[in-house]
């Protein structure tokens, strides 16, 4: 596995980023039964691209913003079917709940709220939101990732913050009442 | 309906780290091999233009070996194994044992550039790449809470039972439809412990709106829960005996089991407490 080539080899990309990818693209909207044809796309790019890939960034900053693009096209084909997209978080709850006990159910929806949450925001605010908070990365490569200027990514992660914590406590409140 | 307890609001924070969790487990992982595999494999043998850059020796055998992984993961899957490090190793095999391909098809056009911008070395693995593909799932996904369970329905509490109409308390943006699926269930899950009655009627509003809902067999243990703690215990004991029949392999099983088990006799003689 450690037989270095000179570039990244796809399968330790595969093997290395594949967890992350499927954590990232549910955030990025796309729907759970969805998940697995898009990351695969993803990887589909990734084998596409990689051996023109000359490490100008991250290996890792050049996934995800695979992903991102990957996801906002898909996105955007689902546009014309949105009720179905806002149905997302449900369904990909749903999907998961069958096995779990109500401990893990709680992590669902909470995950459910968060993609609610998550969807009211731009793509841009989204994606930079799902980057930094989640994926933890720095603002710098999300700036790379994404092609925009740092204090772009600033702005629109503050933004993103303030209506998802926002749109958070007003679940929550829904739930209590 | 009173609002006591706090708001258990969703902390933004608590989201935060819940989504960090989700990563993708080694069986998704596994199974998205065996679908990539299969794509790989199309696209290798068959025309396309996806091969433009990867029609090189190594891209070949990058490809070959994917396929051949997916043929391992299947093999693995059925031998209940979950080997995922192990799909590099060995197999050479032919594409002919490659899964059926879906809809490689639709991928969508993305820059096969990467990012032009500050150069950074290559370096830095995920922020929690270290963490093993095998083992990512376990700090998300805990076998099961029997203490905290049996804690709540060792809870008995009194209060009124009283209806509630179903609400459309959706986001300003949505669409004025009923409550969501989650929504009903999370409304019932945090009230199942302080208003149990107030969780039954999100719950009955649940099995109105969703009578075969994803979220049906959660409805039935906040059921078994919130009828517990209001003290209908008969009533509890009884969902929980027809929870078992028809979810004998969930993994609240075990928790109905041994409620039952403890409250054999109470079931027998008393239907009520």
């Amino acid at each position: 596995m450690d037989s270095a080539l000179g570039a990244p080899e796809f399968e330790r990309v595969f093997a290395e980023f594949a967890p992350y990818v499927l954590r990232v693209l549910p955030r990025m909207g796309v729907a759970a039964s969805d998940v697995e044809d898009v990351a695969q796309d993803v990887f589909m790019t990734v084998h596409r691209a990689l051996p023109s890939f000359e490490n100008r960034s991250t290996v890792r900053t050049w996934v995800y913003g695979i992903c991102i693009r990957v996801a906002g096209n898909y996105r955007q084909r689902a546009h014309r079917r949105r009720e179905q997209l806002m149905a997302a978080p449900e369904e990909r709850a749903a999907q998961v709940e069958t096995r779990t006990p109500a401990r893990e159910l709680e992590a669902q929806r909470t995950l459910a709220a968060l993609d609610e949450a998550l969807g009211r925001l731009s793509d841009v605010q989204r994606a930079v939101f799902v980057l930094h908070e989640i994926e933890q990365l720095p603002v710098s490569e999300i700036a790379e990732a994404l092609e925009c200027p740092k204090f772009t990514v600033y702005a629109r992660l503050y933004a993103a913050r303030q209506s998802v914590k926002a749109r958070l406590a007003r679940i929550g409140e829904v739930a209590d009442e | 309906m009173s609002k006591q307890a706090p708001a258990p609001g969703i902390d933004m924070a608590s989201a935060i780290e819940h989504a960090r969790a989700a990563i993708g487990t080694a069986g998704q992982v596994d199974s998205l091999k065996v679908k990539l595999a299969a794509g790989l494999a199309t696209h290798s043998g068959g025309a396309t233009s996806m091969s433009t850059h990867a029609g090189t020796g190594a891209a070949s055998t990058q490809t070959r070996t994917l396929v051949s992984l997916g043929k391992a993961c299947v093999f693995s899957a059925a031998l209940g194994a979950a080997g995922t490090v192990a799909w590099f190793a060995t197999h050479e095999g032919d594409s002919a044992a490659a899964p059926r391909a879906t809809s490689p098809a639709t991928v969508a056009p993305v820059t096969s550039e990467p990012p032009a911008a500050a150069l950074q070395p290559p370096a830095a693995p995920p922020a929690s790449s270290d963490a093993p593909i095998d083992d990512a799932p376990a700090a998300s996904h805990p076998p099961s809470r029997p203490s905290a369970a049996r804690a709540r329905l060792a809870k008995p509490a009194a209060a009124s039972r009283t209806s509630r109409t179903p609400r459309g308390d959706s986001p300003a943006n949505a669409p004025p439809a009923p409550a969501s699926e989650v929504e009903l269930i999370s409304r019932a899950q945090g009230l199942v412990d302080s208003q149990p009655s107030a969780a039954l009627a999100a719950l009955r509003e649940h099995e109105v709106a969703y009578p075969s809902g994803m979220l049906r067999e959660e409805r039935e243990v906040l059921r078994i829960d919130a009828e517990w703690a209001l003290g209908s215990r008969d009533s509890a004991l009884a969902h929980a005996r027809a929870f078992l029949l028809r979810y004998p392999h969930s993994t609240q099983a075990r928790r109905f089991e041994t409620l039952l088990s403890d409250h054999k006799n109470e079931l027998d003689t008393t239907p009520t407490e």
